[in-house]
């Protein structure tokens, strides 16, 4: 491995890796956004709606995102629906994410005790009041751990995102291993930008759960 | 008013008050309440029952059903004692009142204007008719004040400096003064309790349900709880009350009512119902609560007395032991993690 191909090679890393986390925050805002109302959706048992949501969950949990980004790229252009390679890799990582947010999020509620709920309708809650203020924020923490889980699982689901065309870190390594043959460099800067990425996230990740667990409820 | 009463005051329906009082007088914020009572003439007719129930039917969607024809009124001021075994339908009938559990049969009435039509206004019920769990149920998620200015905030709408003065009040008066600031995590049981039955007063109900609110605590707690309904009662609460704490029942309530299979066997004084209960049932119950010394075992080996002395032992059915049946309640309360 030669020094002065890292670099040459650390701009376009560099770039990719911000182009990486650009649309890994905005597929993760789009998946917790869809998470949330499906797993509200889900809870509060809208009649037509949670089927649908069922659905969903199923659809985006048992297909690859690999599959789910091929029919977004090349499938919706044949119904005149043409989106850019980025568009179409935050849309994606949205509709994965979204079923696991939702998991996440059902779970939370599912983990608040019942009692919770009656003991705010005993109050004078209305059943919506009582999500909000009550169910929610308890809910919440109880599924901060699955949450972060599951961002730091979509910013490496970002990896796949070449196959359409967006110039992300993957994009930018194959590139220079296709051109340049330095396949040792390219992979291991590859290692390390994900590295950078990824392990200051999941760093933040276990302060914000260990702070949820002493900010913790129970007797 | 005065600031130290535990409730509101009550202008006190019975009383031989001057001028014409229309519907309960309750304290700030209690429009609400004054708002839907019903048009309770001036002192012409006799006040209706604060809370009456007519032919109260609660079947599950199984089959079982836990309350049967349940008919009984409640007069305001009143403090009804809901004894009865477990599984006799003693909570489902609280949790029927405030409309937690629909019913399938019958009518309840608050004040004379029946909660049970279609269009009940739940929200507004369960606020005119507090309800303290066996549990405590606060909030985890807030502090002791969070719990007590929740409802009145976000349900009531009222003003948040006088909802958290009269917080504050309430609790210095349940000895609490120093823990508003706290989780209910750091709260002892007892203490847990006693927050719990202010956030019920918070929002200034007329009637309060107390649905066995001391079986969960150990033992040395139960007496500050049982302190502070024993106060709410001084004040003039309207309270109905279900426990498995005999001696508490005999001494605070006006009227027993003795639950079985979803019916009510019996009904009476408390001075009445414990020492000289009607029914079999009622006598069966009260025994569980008594204790004897065992005596030795005879050649006969039959060992312990019955109550009924003097006479042939009688020959008990294979039932429940002589101890209360309750299971040992879990130590606490939530722990969702």
């Amino acid at each position: 491995m030669e020094l002065a191909v890292f670099r040459e090679y650390l701009p376009a890393y560099a770039r990719a890796a911000l182009a990486t986390l650009g649309i890994a925050a905005l597929g993760i805002v789009l998946a917790t956004a869809v998470g949330l109302v499906t797993a509200v959706v889900q809870y509060a048992q809208v009649p037509v709606a949670r089927r649908v949501a069922a659905v969903y969950v199923e659809l985006s949990r048992n297909t690859p995102l690999v599959v789910q980004l091929f029919f977004l790229y090349y499938g919706l252009p044949k119904v005149g629906l043409v989106w850019g390679s980025g568009t179409c890799a935050v849309v994606g990582l949205g509709f994965l994410g979204g079923s696991y947010m939702a998991e996440a999020f059902r779970s939370g509620l599912d983990a608040v005790e019942p009692a919770q709920t009656q003991s705010a309708l005993a109050l004078g809650f209305g059943p919506a009041l009582a999500l909000r203020h009550v169910v929610a924020p308890q809910a919440v923490a109880l599924a901060t751990p699955a949450f972060t889980a599951n961002v730091i699982f979509l910013i490496k689901e970002t990896s796949v995102v070449s196959i359409v065309a967006y110039p992300d870190l993957v994009y930018v390594a194959k590139d220079y291993i296709g051109t340049d043959y330095n396949t040792a460099e390219a992979l291991f800067l590859l290692v390390v930008f994900y590295l950078l990425i990824v392990l200051p996230v999941s760093l933040g990740a276990a302060a914000l759960e260990r702070r949820v667990r002493r900010a913790g409820f129970g007797a | 008013m005065t600031a130290l009463h535990l409730i509101p005051e009550v202008a006190p329906a019975l009383a031989p008050v001057a001028g014409p009082v229309v519907g309960p007088v309750v304290g700030p914020g209690a429009d609400v309440a004054a708002a839907v009572t019903p048009d309770a003439g001036p002192a012409a007719r006799p006040a209706p029952p604060a809370l009456s129930l007519r032919g109260v039917r609660k079947e599950y969607p199984n089959g079982f059903v836990a309350l049967d024809d349940v008919t009984f009124d409640v007069a305001e001021r009143e403090i009804i004692a809901i004894l009865g075994p477990s599984g006799c339908g003693k909570s489902t009938l609280l949790r029927c009142v405030n409309g937690l559990e629909p019913i399938q049969a019958g009518t309840i009435a608050l004040d004379g204007a029946s909660v049970t039509g279609p269009g009940t206004d739940w929200s507004e019920v369960r606020q005119r008719v507090g309800m303290v769990f066996q549990n405590y149920e606060l909030f985890p998620h807030l502090t002791v004040l969070g719990n007590l200015l929740l409802g009145p905030l976000k349900v009531q709408k009222r003003a948040k400096a006088e909802a958290t003065e009269r917080a504050l009040e309430l609790l210095a008066r349940v000895g609490l003064a120093d823990r508003a600031g706290d989780y209910p995590r750091q709260l002892s049981g007892g203490q847990k309790q006693r927050v719990a039955i202010v956030r019920a007063l918070m929002m200034q109900p007329e009637v309060l349900l107390l649905d066995e609110i001391t079986a969960s605590l150990d033992p040395e707690m139960v007496r500050e709880v049982l302190d502070v309904v024993l106060e709410l009662a001084a004040d003039g609460m309207t309270m109905l009350i279900v426990t498995h704490e005999m001696s508490f029942a005999r001494a605070i309530a006006d009227r027993v009512l003795f639950l079985d299979a979803g019916q009510i066997v019996e009904q009476a004084t408390p001075d009445v119902f414990f020492t000289a209960p009607a029914t079999d049932r009622a006598k069966q119950f009260l025994n569980l609560f008594e204790f004897r010394t065992p005596t030795k075992k005879t050649a006969s080996g039959r060992g312990v007395g019955h109550r009924g002395d003097g006479a042939r032992p009688e020959r008990q059915p294979r039932g429940p032991t002589p101890w209360p049946s309750q299971p040992t309640p879990r130590p606490t309360a939530h722990r969702p993690s």
